[in-house]
């Protein structure tokens, strides 16, 4: 299920149920740093995580939304 | 039915904490958590201070690899918040009862803070100092 913020500026992708943030994909409108905006994962422990699904610090688990490479497959469990 | 309304001013929200106890208090990878009883949870992910009732100034920084460092957050354990407040530029103050105080600032290129709740309640602090929120859906128990 997917759920705009109220001011538009991102939307967040999530398995139904799934409490905090965990098993979301969260896409962020762009700004001054991420001009095609960015794109946050967190895994099934409420964890944000990098582009290999690790958790880790801000400047890997904010990932641009140009980033080049294979997208992660989403980490959520049917 | 726990009340999960923010409230706007002209510069702020004022979150639906106050009055609450804080009942977990925990260092994860690159964030201080901090659970409200509630059922709000603040991660916080960018450097925070924290000034004690004696006026004693700690600045913790959630990313670094010293964890211990990040032992003084501990001291707001079972304190109660008395408000709360996400400034429309993105930070975060967090008065608790005993004086204590807890400011996050916004940050230029990442997000450093976010609130979530019960119903899909999440609020963002976003580069560059603003705020995102997803409002509560009301009969949505989900935290």
């Amino acid at each position: 299920m997917s759920r705009e913020s109220n001011n538009g500026k991102g939307i967040v992708f999530q398995w139904p149920g799934a409490y905090r943030n965990s098993d979301s994909i969260r896409i962020m409108e762009p700004d001054a740093d991420h001009p095609n905006g960015y794109v946050r994962i967190y895994n099934s422990h409420n964890q944000p995580v990098d582009f290999s699904l690790k958790p880790s610090g801000d400047d890997l688990t904010h990932i641009p939304e140009d980033e080049e490479g294979p997208f992660p497959d989403l980490p959520i469990e049917p | 039915m726990t009340d999960l309304t923010l409230t706007e001013q002209s510069d702020r929200w004022l979150l639906p904490v106050a009055a609450q106890q804080v009942t977990r208090c925990c260092a994860d990878y690159a964030a201080v958590l901090l659970l409200i009883q509630n059922g709000i949870e603040f991660a916080i992910e960018a450097d925070f201070s924290l000034t004690l009732p004696t006026g004693q100034r700690h600045v913790l920084k959630p990313g670094d690899d010293d964890g211990l460092a990040l032992a003084p957050i501990l001291s707001v354990r079972r304190r109660n918040v008395a408000q709360g407040v996400a400034f429309k530029d993105g930070r975060l103050v967090l008065d608790i009862d005993d004086g204590s105080r807890i400011e996050v600032p916004a940050a230029r290129r990442y997000e450093s803070w976010n609130l979530t709740g019960p119903g899909g309640l999440l609020v963002v602090s976003t580069p560059g100092g603003d705020l995102s929120i997803w409002t509560a859906r009301h009969g949505d128990a989900r935290g």
